[in-house]
């Protein structure tokens, strides 16, 4: 059983506050999703939970299995087993897919071997309709789709216990959102994790379900409820809340 | 394939008929001179401690030279010219690792549909500067670099690249791309320079100099791997874009770095 536990967790950005005493906890075997409107920290609060060291906590704690996230830095949390699907994955010309995936792997593996891994990652791409693309650069010339795909292969090489995936529906035409969401909750269904959802939009919770769905305004969760919540946002909006 | 290989300034050379090499050390200045008259490749090596090079490269009509060039030294100054004639070409793949370096190369493209390509890797791990000159003293001559470097330790890099093109020299094309990534704080310089009398001349420039950005580090490490290994990366990154064989020689060291 892993737990992410936040605390009273208040967050500035250039003297803004934008995660607003935010309390929050979430263990394996859950699925919740944080919705809102744009520019009320659901994006930020991923990137704190990781340490991102461009935020400013200025109170409040994030522990994950006991380890004060706010101590550790970035790499350190992703080793304990956390993994962050940004926005806006980054391209990084020189270093190939193949390479990147090989350095992040090995990290988290005592008893790495290179030919099984190769295999899984060639298997990985092909089940994502994404062949020979390992070695290419990280993400270079890849459309928004081929982006998100890959950020979920990294995932299955990971095999994270406590998956962020924020805004992983953006850039997805309908056959990949579907493929997407799949490949997902199949993960989510064969390990030990539970995943944390950052979502405008319900279309993508067509395919993962979610346990707990909370609205988010000025930096706070304030209103939390179960799936039905989100038939009321798609009815209400966001202002009536 | 031709070899030349220089090791502290004595040089020692594997050659087929393809072109013709003379050599003479004076005042502890290396001077080679290179006739080539049939299409060929040739791989020239420069290690050791120091390397003071002059070197003049002559290429004869219609014929295509590969230059495969590898350098790791301390510290070096070195004067390359090459002279092209009608319809030659002059492809050349660079790949330095040198702690200190000035370097001056002039290009002179003196007869129509000479075409000179540069692709330079450098790793600079103390002051180094590197000048080039492309002489288009003939219509329908293109020129074309790719400076990528990257500074580690006390490294830094002065890339002064300019370009002339002189009147009624027509249809020339000249391109020029620089780029250095800092890994470190010291101080770089890129100065593009295009002198261009003629109107009817295509050329472009582009310089770049930057660090890893705190977004792309944040992705690394969110991954689990280190500045250290994502800096590491990138560098390897950059060394994997140039000749395998001379990949040989400079990840040795850059490992042993």
């Amino acid at each position: 059983m892993h737990t992410l536990k936040i605390k009273n967790l208040n967050v500035l950005v250039d003297d803004k506050k934008i995660i607003n005493d935010f309390n929050l906890e979430i263990k394996s075997g859950e699925i919740h999703v944080i919705m809102g409107p744009n520019g009320i920290g659901k994006s930020t609060l991923t990137k704190v939970i990781m340490n991102d060291k461009t935020y400013n906590i200025v109170s409040g704690t994030i522990e994950y299995d006991g380890h004060k996230l706010n101590d550790l830095t970035t790499d350190k949390i992703a080793k304990l087993g956390i993994f962050l699907s940004p926005q806006n994955p980054i391209e990084i010309e020189g270093v190939s897919n193949a390479d990147f995936l090989k350095a992040a792997v090995s990290n988290q593996k005592e008893d790495f071997k290179l030919l099984p891994f190769v295999k899984e990652v060639n298997k990985l791409y092909q089940d994502f309709d994404m062949d020979n693309m390992a070695n290419r650069y990280l993400n270079v010339g890849f459309s928004g789709g081929e982006k998100k795909k890959n950020e979920i292969i990294q995932m299955y090489l990971l095999k994270p216990s406590l998956i962020l995936l924020d805004e992983i529906d953006s850039g997805l035409d309908v056959d990949s959102l579907k493929q997407v969401g799949n490949k997902i909750m199949e993960y989510y269904q064969n390990h030990d994790c539970a995943i944390l959802i950052i979502t405008h939009y319900q279309r993508l919770l067509d395919y993962i379900k979610p346990d707990y769905v909370h609205i988010m305004k000025q930096g706070s969760i304030i209103k939390s409820g179960d799936y039905k919540l989100v038939k009321e946002i798609e009815k209400k909006g966001y202002n009536n809340w | 394939m031709n070899k030349i290989y220089i090791k502290n300034n004595q040089i020692t050379s594997n050659l087929n008929n393809d072109l013709k090499l003379t050599y003479e050390n004076t005042f502890d200045i290396l001077k080679i001179k290179i006739h080539v008259n049939k299409n060929t490749t040739l791989e020239l090596l420069d290690i050791g401690d120091t390397s003071k090079l002059d070197i003049k490269i002559y290429i004869e009509k219609n014929i295509t030279l590969n230059l495969i060039e590898g350098r790791r030294v301390n510290k070096s100054k070195i004067q390359n010219k090459y002279f092209l004639k009608e319809n030659s070409i002059l492809n050349i793949e660079r790949l330095y690792q040198i702690k200190e370096a000035k370097q001056m190369d002039l290009i002179f493209l003196n007869e129509p549909k000479a075409n000179v390509s540069i692709n330079f890797t450098n790793i600079s791990l103390g002051k180094g500067k590197y000048s080039l000159i492309s002489y288009h003293n003939a219509s329908l001559t293109n020129f074309d670099i790719k400076n990528r470097g990257v500074t580690l330790k006390k490294g830094s890099i002065e890339y002064h690249i300019t370009g002339i093109v002189y009147n009624n020299m027509k249809k020339c094309v000249i391109n020029q791309n620089n780029r250095i990534l800092a890994l470190n704080n010291e101080k770089n310089i890129i100065k593009p320079v295009l002198l261009i009398e003629e109107e009817d001349v295509i050329a472009n420039h582009s310089a770049h100099i930057g660090s890893i950005s705190d977004k792309e580090m944040f992705y690394f490490l969110s991954r689990g791997i280190s500045i250290e290994q994502a800096t590491n990366l990138i560098l390897q990154g950059y060394i994997k874009n140039t000749n395998e064989s001379l990949q040989k020689i400079i990840e040795w060291e850059v490992t042993d770095e």
